[in-house]
């Protein structure tokens, strides 16, 4: 069954459900699969080591995808998502856990729709922020169809 | 020189959604929801059958990028993402055939950092705008 959650329901400061997610090097490597990107700071612990990094980091996309991920979740329908903006401030590393966070900061009618804006974030397990963001979604309002 | 390349435009370059690379995507970022899986879910959603992930647009853009950075001529060591924005107006179907082009929209250079904004969209097989995005590149230098 759909979620119910309606644009009368959300308050600025709303906070949004989190998600949490562990850092492996097979969720890594199933990413670059995925997407076709072979970076080899993303898949090759020697090549990271020889440019500074210590060994391979996570791809900054694959954070984006949990900051998606988050938002659909909590949506009642994937689709009500419309943008979401990122930036890529931290690395990560396998063994990192990403706690992804958000709050929403603003509601607004536009054109007949309405929209909510909320600040999106990934924390690391030491609470340093790793991506911010923005994103907008659409939701109904009780009584429309 | 790679300021000549500000307001370059590159593409079209073509993905083809295979739903294997979906499974991929699902299994790296446990993106489980059900109107993504089964079909009858979608359907109580709404939608007339399951979607490819909203997050797999990420997954759709990596040739048509590595082909610019080619172009860009930038030192993959020296090379990272600083940050991506998509508007999503379509939802990825499976066997979507979509195309993507790109241009620079801007080159930017502070004190030890290039930043490359590029900025581009994604069509489906019917012409469609299904994603438009911006994304920014940083090569480290000195």
């Amino acid at each position: 069954m759909p979620k119910e959650l309606y644009f009368e329901d959300i308050d600025e400061g709303y906070e949004i459900p989190p998600l949490i997610r562990d850092i492996t090097r097979r969720r890594i490597l199933k990413y670059a699969d995925a997407g076709g990107d072979y970076n080899p700071i993303h898949v090759n612990e020697e090549f990271g080591k020889k440019v500074g990094l210590g060994g391979i980091i996570a791809h900054g996309m694959l954070s984006y995808a949990f900051l998606v991920q988050m938002m659909t979740n909590w949506l009642p329908k994937p689709t009500y998502l419309k943008r979401l903006r990122a930036e890529f401030r931290g690395m990560v590393f396998p063994g990192d856990v990403i706690t992804c966070k958000g709050r929403v900061v603003k509601k607004y009618v536009k054109d007949g729709e309405n929209y909510i804006e909320c600040e999106v974030w990934c924390e690391n397990q030491k609470g340093e922020k790793t991506t911010i963001g923005t994103a907008v979604a659409t939701l109904p309002s009780r009584g429309q169809k | 020189m790679s300021e000549e390349l500000k307001g370059k435009e590159f593409g079209p370059f073509v993905y083809i959604v295979w739903r294997k690379k979906v499974e991929d995507f699902i299994e790296a970022t446990g993106d489980e929801n059900p109107v993504y899986l089964d079909d009858e879910a979608a359907r109580e959603a709404g939608y007339d059958g399951k979607l490819v992930p909203i997050s797999f647009a990420s997954a759709t853009g990596s040739v048509a990028l590595w082909s610019v950075i080619g172009a860009l001529g930038v030192d993959l060591s020296r090379l990272l993402h600083g940050g991506h924005e998509f508007e999503f107006i379509k939802p990825l179907r499976d066997a979507d055939f979509l195309t993507t082009t790109l241009r620079v929209a801007d080159i930017v250079d502070k004190k030890k950092l290039r930043l490359y904004i590029l900025e581009g969209k994604t069509v489906n097989a019917a012409g469609e705008e299904v994603l438009r995005f911006k994304t920014t590149l940083i090569e480290r230098r000195g």
